[in-house]
């Protein structure tokens, strides 16, 4: 109930932000109006700008915002918000010229005052913005890349668009106007600058070495972390961090892991990594002592906020990762609470943690369910793939009484959350986490 | 599941900020609500003969027109400013 107070509260804060600069044009003197097109493609402009400022705080990781929703429900509603702000950026000038068809010519830079130029650039910066984010995968661009361009970009459009407006000099007449929009910019400017000096700069005071890398099935890697000259993260079991391996953390590059290890020991990291993508191909090459820096913890897939008689962890692939640094931590609290977990993986040598997974069993109240694609010969458990009918035959009878994480590819997430639906477990009890948000 | 939530969150946060927009449109508007058509100053002088408003009128000119005209061809003037009977020729 705390969260949902909390996560209301800082909603009506960003509508109020986003809303805040059309109230200031309001304040002071009247302006005449020119007509509602017009006033509503002006409004429009200066909404949009508005939500654009505000991806600043969207994209910081303020612990703050992302508390109570969880930072990936914070990134996706900055993806979507982001494109209704576009949207509105678009009207903007569409509106103007459907109100006014002689402001055409000001579309032409040669003739056009330069704070008119200033705003058809800041538009199509954000259009590359928003169009290098869709299809990053499809034009080719590494994630280091896309977050560069997205970074720098982004502050260019608003910066040209601050331009602009006060070119236009039209709603900004006035001492308490001007006081009030050179207030919202400050507000955007430390945002910023917190993002990208202030972390960065915590961050270098809390430096990791890298103690060990270890190799483990299916083509991944445990990296080990020990704090130096500072106590380590404190975190909750299930949580993710963004790490910076061998670089300065003002070098923003920077990806996205799920804590491995147990949360009862924060002077003892660790991640377990899949070669996947570009990066992660990596990261086998790692050289023990070499340098880290970690920014987090952020996420809410976490049972320490989802008090429950009892748990299903549903994992495919490496998304065991965050279900072992739960289980791990479980066993360190001598956790007696009933456990399942369903782990889909393609072959018997190719299931990450199986050992362990084994020594778990014995310790904890704890129900382990292979399920494989390939299974070899002679193999008696479970084949195929997660589905409602695999976990008909195991869950227990009182299953409205646990609550879900489900953990792995997206086309899984989606298949086993229908296959919970059909088990008739209600969709509030069944947490997930994918990274495709970055 | 959770990029729903998101989605449905950011489409009522934008649908609002928009209802707003509109809000401010129409009170930048009264004539929107009133119904009446907001007409801008009669024309006090002759018309023939002083067709290119913007040699008096621009904003180098002698009698500048306010900024939120830039950007507008002579064309347009009579749009809102209607001719005085009495000052034509």
């Amino acid at each position: 109930m705390r969260y949902l107070y909390y996560g209301l509260f800082v909603m009506g804060a960003y509508l109020i932000l986003a809303m805040f600069p059309l109230f200031v044009l309001l304040v002071g003197p009247e302006i005449p109006g020119r007509g509602f097109w017009r006033e509503l493609s002006v409004g429009l402009g200066f909404a949009g700008l508005a939500m654009m400022g505000l991806q600043f705080f969207l994209t910081g990781r303020f612990q703050g915002i992302t508390s109570p929703y969880g930072i990936d429900v914070v990134y996706h509603f900055h993806r979507a918000i982001s494109l209704l702000a576009f949207i509105f950026l678009l009207l903007h000038p569409l509106m103007l010229l459907f109100s006014a068809p002689d402001t055409l010519g000001l579309l032409n830079p040669v003739v056009a005052p330069g704070w008119i130029t200033a705003g058809s650039i800041a538009f199509f910066a954000f259009a590359l913005i928003v169009i290098s984010s869709l299809y990053r995968l499809q034009l080719g661009l590494s994630y280091e890349r896309w977050r560069m361009i997205h970074g720098y970009v982004a502050v260019a459009a608003v910066t040209l668009s601050l331009g602009h407006m006060i070119g236009v000099n039209y709603y900004l007449q006035g001492d308490v106007k001007r006081g009030l929009w050179i207030a919202i910019t400050i507000t955007w400017v430390m945002a910023l600058l917190y993002i990208r000096l202030v972390k960065p700069l915590l961050m270098h005071r809390r430096p990791y070495t890298i103690e060990a890398v270890i190799p483990e099935r299916c083509s991944s890697w445990t990296l080990r972390l020990r704090p130096d000259g500072h106590a380590g993260m404190a975190f909750k079991p299930g949580q993710f961090v963004w790490l910076t391996i061998g670089k300065s953390p003002f070098s923003i590059r920077e990806h996205p892991f799920s804590f491995s290890s147990s949360a009862m020991h924060p002077e003892k990291l660790a991640f377990t990594i899949k070669e996947l993508g570009d990066f992660t191909e990596t990261i086998g090459s790692v050289v023990p002592g070499t340098r880290a820096y970690i920014d987090g913890p952020y996420g809410s897939f976490t049972p320490d906020r989802h008090p429950f008689a009892g748990y299903v962890f549903i994992a495919g692939g490496v998304g065991i990762t965050p279900v072992m640094s739960i289980l791990r931590t479980f066993a360190d609290r001598h956790e007696l609470r009933p456990l399942l977990l369903f782990y889909g993986s393609k072959e018997w040598e190719e299931v990450t943690f199986r050992e362990e997974l084994e020594l778990l069993q014995g310790q904890l109240n704890l129900q382990v369910v292979h399920v494989l694609a390939e299974p070899p010969q002679g193999w008696t458990g479970e084949q195929g793939f997660i589905d409602a009918e695999v976990m008909g035959r195991h869950l227990p009878e009182k299953r409205m009484d646990c609550e879900y994480f489900v953990c792995g590819p997206l086309p899984m997430q989606q298949g086993i959350k229908s296959a919970l639906e059909q088990l008739g477990v209600p969709t509030e009890q069944v947490q997930s986490e994918s990274f495709n948000f970055v | 599941m959770r990029e729903k939530y998101a989605l449905h969150l950011a489409l009522a946060s934008g649908g609002l900020i928009f209802l707003v927009t509109i809000l401010f449109a129409l009170v930048q508007s009264p004539e929107i609500l009133s119904a009446s058509v907001q007409k801008g100053a009669a024309i006090p002088h002759p018309f023939v003969g002083y067709e290119t408003c913007d040699s008096c009128h621009g904003r180098a000119g002698i009698l500048p027109y306010p900024v939120r005209h830039l950007g507008w061809s002579n064309g347009s003037c009579e749009g809102c400013h209607v001719r005085d009977d009495e000052s034509a020729p």
